[in-house]
């Protein structure tokens, strides 16, 4: 086994508490990535990859990035789902790494729906 | 499926939706084939329907939109190398499945396995994930135990091991 593997394994739990060590750890929404089979085929990997880093680019740490099973709407996958506060959540679909960029900068940080991509509003 | 990193990735949460608390990969190549294997102490396939578990569309989980196609397009694309998928399973002991890709011309490619390994383990709080990645002599080991109490929500978090699976691979 290389030892770095588990070093490197050491520094990200060490940063990761450090974190949340006394600071408020509610989060005030959620981004849920579809990873069912269709989803995966379509790509949703890089979708929750491209999401995680635009969040962590924006300095956003109170919004959780999930993942969940399919949601049914294979024509349409990646599909992510944003809930922000108590705001309805809102499904998008066909979410690539540079749509899930755009989620982060205008819904989450603007609150901004974006229309061209939206699939549904509500719970599926 | 275009690649055998999304294989393993919809495969392995085959695992995770039987309720698996604890999940081993390991994924060894050399120059001419690749051999998969995953265990699992999920519920397990009682034998009626192992049979039946290559069948498109055979899903025990139509309740969410399952589609049943993970394990006969796996099966599909390993044969076509001259490979084979085999499954053995325990109800309620837990499942394991190999897989074995021959590196010929009909081989799909690797793909982005860091990408896979890093979904899985940021996708659910309740599994321990072990991963044993092998590429001709060199290996790199991964236990989930070692992010006891990490936040795998955390964008930063799932951004940090997303870097540290590509490190580990390109370590190989
Ligand atoms: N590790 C496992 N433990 C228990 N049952 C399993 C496991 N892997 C597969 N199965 C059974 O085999 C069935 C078929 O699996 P397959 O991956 O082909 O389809 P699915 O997971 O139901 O749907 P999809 O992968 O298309 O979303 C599953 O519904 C499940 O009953
Ligand atoms: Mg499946």
């Amino acid at each position: 086994m290389k030892i770095k593997s588990l070093e490197e394994l050491q520094k990200i739990k060490e940063k990761a508490l450090k974190e949340i060590s006394g600071r408020d750890t509610k989060k005030r929404g959620r981004i849920v990535v579809g990873m069912g089979t269709c989803g995966i085929s379509a790509g949703a990997k890089d979708t929750l990859r491209a999401l995680a880093d635009e969040l962590e680019k924006q300095s956003i740490d109170d919004v959780a990035v999930v993942q969940s099973g399919c949601m049914g709407l294979c024509e349409v996958e990646p599909t992510v789902e944003v809930q922000i506060g108590d705001e309805e959540p809102v499904i998008y679909g066909h979410v690539d790494e540079e749509q899930a960029r755009r989620i982060v900068k205008e819904h989450v940080m603007k609150g901004h729906i974006l229309s061209d991509i939206l699939v549904k509003r509500g719970k599926i | 499926m275009r690649t055998i990193a999304d294989h393993v990735l919809d495969i392995a949460q085959n695992s995770v939706n039987a309720q698996a608390t604890y999940v081993k990969i390991n994924f060894v190549e050399d120059h001419e084939k690749i051999v998969i294997k995953i265990k699992d102490n999920g519920c397990g396939i009682n034998k009626e329907e192992l049979s039946k578990i290559f069948d498109p569309f055979f899903t025990t989980h139509e309740e969410i939109r399952r589609v049943g196609l993970g394990l006969p397009f796996l099966k599909q694309n390993a044969e076509l190398t001259g490979g084979y998928v085999h499954v053995s399973s325990t109800p309620k002991i837990g499942t394991v499945l190999e897989a074995t890709l021959f590196k010929t011309i009909d081989c799909q490619p690797i793909g982005d396995l860091a990408g896979t390994f890093a979904a899985l383990v940021t996708s659910s709080t309740g599994v321990t994930w072990e991963i044993r990645r092998c590429l001709g002599k060199e290996c790199y080991d991964f236990s989930s135990k070692a992010l006891d109490g990490v936040d795998l929500s955390s964008p930063k978090v799932i951004k940090m091991i997303f870097e540290y699976f590509k490190n580990m691979e390109s370590s190989l």
